[in-house]
């Protein structure tokens, strides 16, 4: 059977939609807690995330198989299914903070006359419909949006350069144990290794293609802790106010001051890849509740998902920052989990032979 | 499912349709919108904040400058309120997402100014990069006063400012977010301009050059201003070569003109700047500044804290007022070491003037705090609060002409 994927946009994916999500509110969340020290913290989440990618890369090069089959092998269709479905509630929780910041950013800096949640309701439409498409159109996405997340990163990142003081991010290490804490605190937007999970089994295995996935998750990090410096040596003290750290970036210079803020067509290059970045879990969410309750028709999972996910977001919406409080107070276990900890179980699996090499996450499959 | 996904589209545009069309992306109706350019913040008689806010109105009208300059006020309790009572009283939306300076009454800085800043620091409906500068009396005076520069006062006042590179460096401009990184580092000290106007020596006619640093419409009626009478331009000029020195939000001290300079030399490049060497054998001295490369070093014992400034500036003569004139300057000649001497000797005593201030007034505006705990961090807590008692200064300066 031909692969939906291919190496190369396994590759593409982590660089595309791994650090656009973290490159809002984690920022200042990071910076309340490590001060200088923030980007040791995402140098903490980076290296774990890095363990787990390393470990799902060899049971991926040990097994041709999917996660699921590879979970049916080990525990019965029964036990696959059940922890198929905490991975589905796990991936409705992981993209629900995420979403509400987004939310806001939009509310506040795009519509800041009258803002109201209106205007972010789209999204779900949009969601709803990749949560119908096939693998290969995260596969063509990947393709597609890499090139929106690295241009508008780099303006951004070229235009707040001359701000930039570097020397605060001295003396390193002091903040360690806060650095330690806000790692811990910020586990609900990394975790992005988990993924590959869901790409086993999925991905045509080219040569090197371990090396390759690796480095690509290396280069997604890379572009978080260079955002964390570069938004630590811009605000320093009263970092931990700037609710959404792109934006503000690269607003202080002198062409900005003079030209007027086209800094937001970068930013509107990465807000692009950002939506799709915020659909993915529950993308893959869908993709397990099909398997799951063995789903025949492909609407019913979209609309669990991004109904409870619509739903939460308007009932929660008063609430925001008691629910942030809470998700990274006692969900950072959760996700450390699921993200980091279960995944690196795969690689003992040993796994049966197996027939059916289908993509048993799609509807018409299970 | 075939008849389903048309319909389905449709909604879809239909929804988002409504969206667009209901609210214009968040654009409002501009014949009630004010773009505020500039704010002014006075304290009232009552303890009140009052605020005026200077507004270009998006109007299409030959009529040159009144159209294009007005100002509403409003009171408040806080800033924000007196911001929000602007738009109440006058039912222009204040739009103050454009306004690119914040002018602080000087009675403001009597009392710790952040409790002002701090709104415009935190709200996203004003950029906290705007330039943020103290008024010599009342804020709204810099507003009102009427000046050749621009037909809008707050766009004279940021050019002033915000020079163009290769300029003089004369000013020590801040904007809301440094100034408020300032005041919550370590050192708890910030400065900004201190904006004084001041009569024009020369009589103006028409508007020089169009307007500053927004469209605001002005650009398109500066030169039909042009043959205007004079009686109707304004005669004021500002002054932003003072610079008012914070500690914990506090005006504690001033930099005058030279001081602001040597300032400005010390954080950042003067390159394109210029001074003035007078009375050398007779002759006064023009010397531009073509390369600055100055540093600071701070190197820390046991007992002693050394801040080391090296001063090298590669300079040339652009004017000297000899009776007859010879080709040395052109041909960036060694400078006379007479000249070369005393322009060593001024920088000098200004850069231990400025420590002088600094010692006086306690505001650490080059954040030597900073640097001892960034890079002396093991010493940092036995120095931190007599760290400027125990500062010896080493100053070495060097004035070189290009070879």
């Amino acid at each position: 059977m031909k692969q939906a994927l291919k190496t190369r946009q396994i590759c593409l994916f982590f660089i595309a939609f791994a650090p656009i999500t973290k490159l809002f509110m984690l920022p200042s969340v990071v910076a309340s807690l490590a001060h200088n020290d923030g980007w040791i913290t995402a140098c903490i989440n980076l290296a774990l995330d890095l363990v787990t990618l390393l470990i799902i890369n060899l049971a991926c090069a040990k097994n041709n198989l999917t996660f699921i089959q590879l979970l049916e092998s080990a525990f019965g269709k029964i036990g696959g299914k059940v922890i198929c479905f905490l991975y589905a509630v796990y991936f409705l929780l992981k993209g629900f903070m995420p979403l509400q910041e987004q939310k806001e950013f939009v509310k506040l800096s795009l519509y800041i006359n009258l803002p109201t949640d209106l205007f972010f309701l789209p999204f779900f439409a949009l969601s709803f419909y990749l949560c119908l498409k096939p693998l290969r159109a995260i596969g063509r996405l990947a393709d597609i949006c890499w090139l929106f997340t690295l241009a508008g990163y780099l303006l951004l990142i070229f235009l707040s350069f001359s701000g930039v003081d570097f020397g605060a991010i001295m003396p390193v290490g002091v903040n360690i144990k806060g650095a330690i804490k806000a790692s811990y605190h910020s586990l609900n937007w990394w975790g992005d290794c988990v993924y590959l999970l869901f790409f086993m089994g999925n991905f045509a295995r080219q040569k090197r293609a371990s090396v390759k996935i690796i480095l690509s998750y290396v280069l997604s990090g890379v572009i978080v802790i260079v955002a964390f410096i570069f938004f630590w040596g811009t605000f320093t003290s009263i970092a931990f106010r700037q609710k959404f750290a792109m934006t503000e970036l690269s607003k202080y210079t002198t062409v900005i001051n003079n030209v007027g803020r086209f800094d937001y067509v970068g930013i509107l290059f990465i807000l692009f890849s950002c939506t799709f970045s915020l659909a993915l879990p529950l993308y893959f969410c869908c993709r397990l509740l099909n398997y799951v309750f063995s789903l025949k028709s492909p609407w019913i999972s979209p609309i669990i998902a991004n109904g409870l996910s619509l739903f939460f977001t308007l009932f929660l919406n008063q609430r925001l920052s008691t629910t942030t409080f809470i998700f990274q107070r006692y969900f950072s276990l959760v996700f450390l989990v699921f993200s980091n900890i279960l995944p690196l179980f795969t690689v003992f699996i040993k796994a049966k032979k197996h027939t059916d090499k289908g993509d048993c996450y799609e509807p018409n499959k299970t | 499912m075939s008849r389903i996904k048309p319909k389905l589209a449709l909604f879809i545009l239909f929804f988002v349709s409504i969206l667009f069309f209901s609210n214009d992306f968040g654009l409002i109706d501009i014949e009630k919108t004010a773009i505020i350019t500039a704010i002014a913040i006075d304290k009232a008689d009552d303890g009140d904040y009052l605020v005026t806010c200077q507004i270009a109105v998006p109007e299409s009208s030959n009529a040159v400058t009144e159209n294009q300059k007005a100002q509403i006020s409003g009171k408040g309790s806080t800033v924000g309120s007196a911001i929000k009572s602007t738009g109440s009283t006058s039912g222009w939306f204040p739009q103050t997402i454009f306004c690119n300076l914040i002018i602080l009454g000087g009675d403001l800085a009597t009392d710790n100014v952040i409790t002002v800043l701090d709104y415009f620091s935190k709200t996203m409906r004003v950029q906290d990069s705007a330039q943020v500068i103290l008024a010599d009396k009342k804020a709204g005076e810099l507003l009102t006063a009427t000046t050749p520069l621009d037909n809008i006062s707050s766009f004279a006042i940021q050019k002033i400012l915000l020079k163009n590179p290769g300029f003089d460096r004369d000013v020590a401009p801040v904007d809301v977010k440094t100034f408020c990184v300032g005041y919550y580092s370590l050192t708890k000290s910030s400065f900004m301009p201190q904006v004084k106007v001041t009569p024009s020596e020369t009589q103006q006619s028409g508007s020089s050059g169009g307007s500053g640093g927004s469209s605001g419409g002005s650009g398109g009626e500066s030169s039909s201003s042009s043959g205007q009478d004079t009686k109707t331009q304004g005669k004021n000029l500002f002054d932003a070569t003072t610079t008012a020195l914070f500690l914990e939000g506090k005006k504690v001290g001033e930099l005058n003109k030279e001081l602001t300079h040597t300032l400005n030399m010390l954080t950042g490049k003067i390159n394109g700047s210029a001074f003035s060497v007078d009375d050398v054998d007779g002759n006064n001295y023009l010397l531009s500044v073509l390369e600055d490369n100055s540093k600071l070093r701070l190197k820390v014992t046991d007992d002693k804290i050394n801040l080391y400034i090296d001063v090298k500036l590669y300079c040339k003569i652009s004017d000297q007022n000899t009776a007859k004139s010879d080709s040395t300057y052109e041909k960036n000649q060694p400078l006379p070491h007479d000249v070369k001497t005393k322009t060593e000797n001024m920088i000098k005593d200004n850069i231990n003037n400025l420590f002088s201030v600094m010692k006086q007034t306690k505001c650490d505006f080059l954040y030597i705090k900073e640097k001892l705990y960034r890079y002396h961090h093991k010493r940092y807590s036995s120095y931190k609060d007599n760290y400027l008692d125990k500062l010896n200064l080493h100053v070495n300066v060097d004035v070189h002409s290009q070879q």
